[in-house]
């Protein structure tokens, strides 16, 4: 059952288009990777998709419902997305930031349920780990730290669907693991349906049950990692030669051999 | 914290109505003030120094919180409505009414909302290429500035028949204000409060940046557009009453920023209590540091001002 799905989406930025005939759909209580070159529309996609930026032609379907019909703070308190190194301000703490996760469901005339606040926030804190780093400036973390701090915010807006683009980006390999981790137990735990841009294919086929291939500003495959990747479609979107064996776990892991000469 | 800024603007208060030419001891203010004085000193009080301090403390309330959310909407902490060109819009147009339509006093402050409004949006126009970026803002204000200053410069060199105390009003002045001005600013001084405080969750908001705003579900655009507004008509209706006075909406933000913190539930009214007490002392001493002669309080806010703006230049950007 498709939970979001995208529908002839063309986006262009300054009469210059970075995606075009864009028809893809995501199966709900999945993990979902989307992958490709450098520049080839995955950020802008995942924008669409969150509403963020609205400048787009075709449609977004959330539960088969249109999101501009939705209101962008119904789509906040149910789809969250963490966009590439955010920053906060340099004195708000963790738990102000996670706290602020919870503006979907606050507004002008009606004051806010507290407890449910106090308790989305809690769960996100204790989701991520970050209970001792309650009172801890976001800003001065370290970087594992810092995006699960993030994380937390996205989570406390109780999301059915969380959008994350590119969590691991600047993470030693042992906090690559951990935010993944962390993704992959809430989307076990909860059902959530998680949609996140990867850089590295390697955690795309550890971690995701499903792939989107962008390239050339369009969707180039869409399958299991088991279906999909292989050498071939390594060699025509990437233009790298790879070696694709099985690890210890018997998960897929490749390894860059060479570029391929392209023509 | 706010508390001691609240103990900073009984103390500024009090002291602004003591001070001046002839001293006043603290019981006959308090006399003067709640009905029993009576004589000299209490004429004084009265119509010279309460009405003046008044306009002081909401001038100091009304700048400080303009630059507080400018300071948010544009993500920048160098912003400001004097720098960045919104109390020259406000001015230019304020001045044009007071020339031309003269007996139409009532309209000054409208049509200098008008023109601060106006001056937002060109510094936006002018700035905005691919999103909002800081230091254009300030390249693009400054521009903005220089074109409606010399607006103003023009207008008052063809009337300058007309244009009495001009040059106080460029660098921006309390002297000889008085209850008149109290009625022209006050009701902006309330709205503006009760607006900005309701916005202050949104502004808290904002400063994540744009992408992580919308995220959150903020209409970004319309925030942006409506707080706009509200800072531009703070500035407004202080550049009415006391002319061009700079820097107050850059120093009072910042430094309740580094003391309360970037809360905008904590940050708003810190800057409007510090912005009271920091325009009341400053007034005061201004007035009475070289006595005989007064000096304009825009001419000490920009002695203060401007390192104050070189140092943030060199730590933010």
């Amino acid at each position: 059952m498709a939970v979001l799905e995208a529908r002839n989406l063309k986006i262009s930025v300054q009469d210059k288009v970075i995606l075009h005939d864009v028809n893809v759909a995501f199966t709900e209580g999945k993990r979902t990777a989307i992958i490709g070159p450098n520049g080839a529309g995955k950020s802008t996609l995942l924008k669409a998709l969150s509403f963020v930026n609205p400048k787009y032609d075709g449609e977004v379907l959330l539960d088969g419902v249109n999101i501009r019909e939705i209101g962008r703070k119904k789509i906040s308190q149910r789809v969250a997305i963490l966009p590439q190194a955010p920053v906060a301000p340099p004195d708000v703490t963790v738990g102000q930031l996670v706290d602020f996760g919870r503006f979907p469901y606050r507004s002008f005339i009606k004051a806010s349920d507290p407890k449910a606040d106090r308790e989305a926030v809690e769960w996100a804190l204790d989701r991520t780990h970050l209970h001792d780093f309650r009172d801890r400036r976001v800003m001065a973390l370290s970087g594992g730290e810092r995006q699960r701090a993030w994380i937390a915010m996205a989570l406390a807006q109780q999301p059915e669907i969380l959008l994350l683009d590119e969590p691991t980006t600047y993470l030693d390999i042992g906090h690559q693991l951990e935010v993944m981790n962390i993704v992959e137990d809430i989307n076990r735990d909860y059902k959530m349906t998680v949609i996140m841009v990867l850089h590295d294919i390697n955690h795309a086929l550890q971690y995701a049950d499903e792939l989107v291939v962008i390239k050339n500003h369009g969707v180039f495959a869409q399958g299991t990692p088991k279906e999909i990747l292989n050498v071939k479609l390594l060699a025509d979107v990437f233009g790298v030669r790879a070696d694709i064996f099985k690890n210890s776990q018997g998960i897929s892991v490749l390894s860059p051999v060479s570029l391929v000469n392209r023509d | 914290m706010l508390i001691i800024f609240a103990v900073l603007v009984a103390a500024g208060f009090f002291t602004s109505v003591m001070m001046g030419s002839v001293r006043i001891p603290f019981q006959e203010i308090y006399d003067a003030l709640f009905g029993a004085g009576a004589g000299t000193h209490q004429q004084i009080i009265w119509n010279i120094r309460l009405p003046r301090t008044i306009v002081a403390a909401l001038v100091g309330i009304n700048l400080s919180l303009s630059g507080a959310i400018l300071q948010a909407i544009m993500k920048n902490p160098l912003a400001d409505p004097h720098i960045i060109g919104i109390s020259s819009g406000a001015g230019l147009t304020g001045i044009m009414v007071m020339l031309m339509l003269p007996g139409h006093e009532y309209l000054v402050t409208p049509a200098a909302f008008v023109g601060a409004m106006a001056a937002a949006i060109c510094i936006y126009i002018l700035a905005w290429k691919n999103g909002i970026r800081p230091v254009r803002i300030i390249l693009a204000g400054v521009a903005v500035s220089a074109f409606l200053g010399a607006g103003i410069s023009a207008l008052m060199i063809f009337y300058s028949d007309k244009v009495h105390g001009a040059l106080m009003w460029m660098v921006g002045g309390l002297a000889a204000r008085s209850w008149p001005h109290v009625d022209i600013i006050y009701p902006y001084t309330i709205i503006g409060i009760v607006l900005a405080f309701l916005g202050a969750k949104h502004l808290n908001i904002l400063q994540l940046g744009d992408e992580i705003a919308k995220g959150l579900g903020l209409n970004v655009e319309v925030t942006r557009i409506v707080m706009t507004a509200i800072a531009a008509m703070l500035a407004a209706s202080a550049v009415s009453v006391v002319g061009l006075l700079g820097f107050v909406g850059l120093i009072i933000p910042h430094a309740t920023r580094l003391l309360v913190g970037s809360d905008y539930r904590f940050l708003l009214p810190g800057s409007a209590l510090l912005g009271a007490a920091v325009v009341m002392l400053s007034d005061t001493f201004a007035r009475t540091a070289f006595a005989p002669t007064e000096l304009p309080v825009g001419i000490l806010m920009a002695v203060l001002g401007a390192p104050f703006f070189l140092f943030l230049l060199r730590r933010e950007l």
